[in-house]
């Protein structure tokens, strides 16, 4: 029952820091998209229906409060989680380099297809430009956070497997009384 | 639950894509927003946003107070330089009887924007997305804020209401691809529509459309808001034009348009919600 308290606050709490901390932290202009490092971190950590719930929510944020249309960002959370829960699920937890690369990987896609749904179907056909002053630096920037913030979510979700632990086995320990 | 869903994953998944693409099927018929749910995590979120908002404000000031004195001193000669230079300025601008009469329509219109209903908002957060130009700000709809409002910093246009609720409001700055205004020259009365664009927002540039090729505009001339815009009052400015280019077809020509408003993103700004 911890989980899904937490798993919100955390939606929101990245939310609040993407849309105030993060643009004055910007680099060439583009800020990390820390809520796409958390949704593969989750599926990866919680596999893909998990996964894919956490990013159903974070991207239906995304969308009510600065998307273009209702489901975009929704859609997108939605199938990166998982995407990122499915085959991953079973990886060593505590390897920190997969999670990168997968974050890499994401992004790339993620920021693209948004291009896709956002711009080149409007006529916005220059994808150099696009390419190279927001999906690169966008996802390189993405990329190197990708460690430090799959290791916060490894550790919430320690913390919040270590607590269902422990009042599982008091329900049982009751039970056998 | 989740036990549930995992049993029936092909299901959960199509499910879960289907109701994004109903979401986005509605959400293109204007009215159709999820009201209760945006009004819900507003009052959550605005407050949060509000907060954090001003503890980066608290440390910016800190950090900009603990500067160096060479930096000041640096920054004192620098300004009285900037000072002997606009001195030299308004000199010339005496002299200049041509330009008097349009700086004097200037100032006629800077009368009528005092008299403009505005409501001060303070930008609490920015858009999370870099495709887009816009950021949120801390006052709406109890304010009487709504959407379609033109946005001020700088007593010049900065951009124009998207949704109103009723602790905050978005707003899409000038430089936003969806963002567009009529306006005319102040010198030659060509009218035309600026735009904002992604590319030239990284030069800190706006692209005015569909001015004639007769028209004698030239790089320098001011721009302001048209009396044929719908949304903004008239005479709000707009920009100062850069560079003037011809079409391929040669029937029109557009313009580069340095922003009146600045291309620094603003704490605060005015909402003119008359």
């Amino acid at each position: 029952m911890l989980r899904v308290p937490v798993t919100g606050v955390l939606i929101l709490v990245n939310y609040v820091l993407q849309t105030t901390l993060w643009p004055e932290l910007a680099i060439l202009g583009v800020t990390p998209d820390t809520a796409l490092i958390f949704i593969v971190s989750y599926g990866m950590l919680r596999g893909e229906v998990e996964g894919a719930l956490f990013g159903l929510a974070a991207g239906f944020l995304m969308d009510i409060f600065g998307g273009e249309y209702m489901g975009v960002y929704a859609l997108m959370g939605f199938l990166v989680g998982y995407v990122s829960g499915k085959p991953f699920k079973d990886f060593f937890k505590d390897n920190y380099f997969l999670p990168f690369f997968i974050v890499l990987g994401m992004a790339l896609v993620y920021q693209f297809a948004l291009y896709v749904a956002l711009f080149m179907f409007r006529g916005h056909l220059d994808f150099w430009f696009y390419l190279y002053s927001i999906i690169v630096p966008k996802t390189i920037y993405t990329s190197a956070l990708a460690i430090p913030l799959y290791l916060l979510m490894h550790f919430v979700n320690r913390r919040i497997e270590a607590f269902e632990d422990n009042r599982r086995s008091l329900f049982e320990d009751r039970e056998k009384d | 639950m989740v036990d549930f869903l995992h049993k029936r994953k092909r299901t959960f998944l199509l499910g879960g894509m289907c109701l994004c693409v109903l979401a986005m099927v509605l959400s293109v018929f204007p009215g159709i927003r999820l009201s209760v749910a945006e009004q819900g995590l507003a009052w959550v979120i605005v407050p949060l946003q509000r907060g954090t908002n001003t503890t980066i404000i608290w440390v910016q000031g800190r950090f900009a107070a603990m500067a160096d004195n060479a930096s000041l001193i640096a920054e004192n000669a620098a300004l009285r330089e900037e000072n002997i230079r606009l001195t030299l300025e308004v000199e010339q601008l005496h002299l200049a009887g041509e330009e008097n009469y349009y700086l004097t329509g200037i100032l006629e219109m800077s009368r009528r924007f005092s008299e403009l209903p505005t409501v001060g908002a303070r930008v609490i957060a920015q858009n999370q997305s870099n495709w887009r130009s816009r950021f949120s700000i801390g006052s709406g709809t109890r304010e009487g804020i709504e959407a379609n409002m033109p946005v001020l910093a700088g007593d010049a246009v900065k951009g124009i209401v998207r949704y109103a609720w009723s602790n905050h409001a978005e707003v899409i700055t000038i430089f936003d691809g969806e963002f567009s205004v009529s306006v005319h020259s102040v010198r030659t009365e060509t009218e035309g529509i600026v735009r904002g664009d992604i590319q030239l927002s990284r030069e800190g540039l706006l692209r005015m459309d569909l001015i004639a090729a007769t028209s004698n505009i030239m790089p320098g001339d001011t721009l302001v808001t048209s009396a044929y815009s719908p949304l903004f009052p008239p005479g709000l400015p707009v920009g100062t034009v850069r560079s003037v280019h011809p079409n391929p077809d040669g029937l029109t020509q557009y313009a580069l348009v340095e922003p009146a408003a600045g291309t620094d993103r603003p704490h605060m700004v005015l909402v003119v919600v008359g």
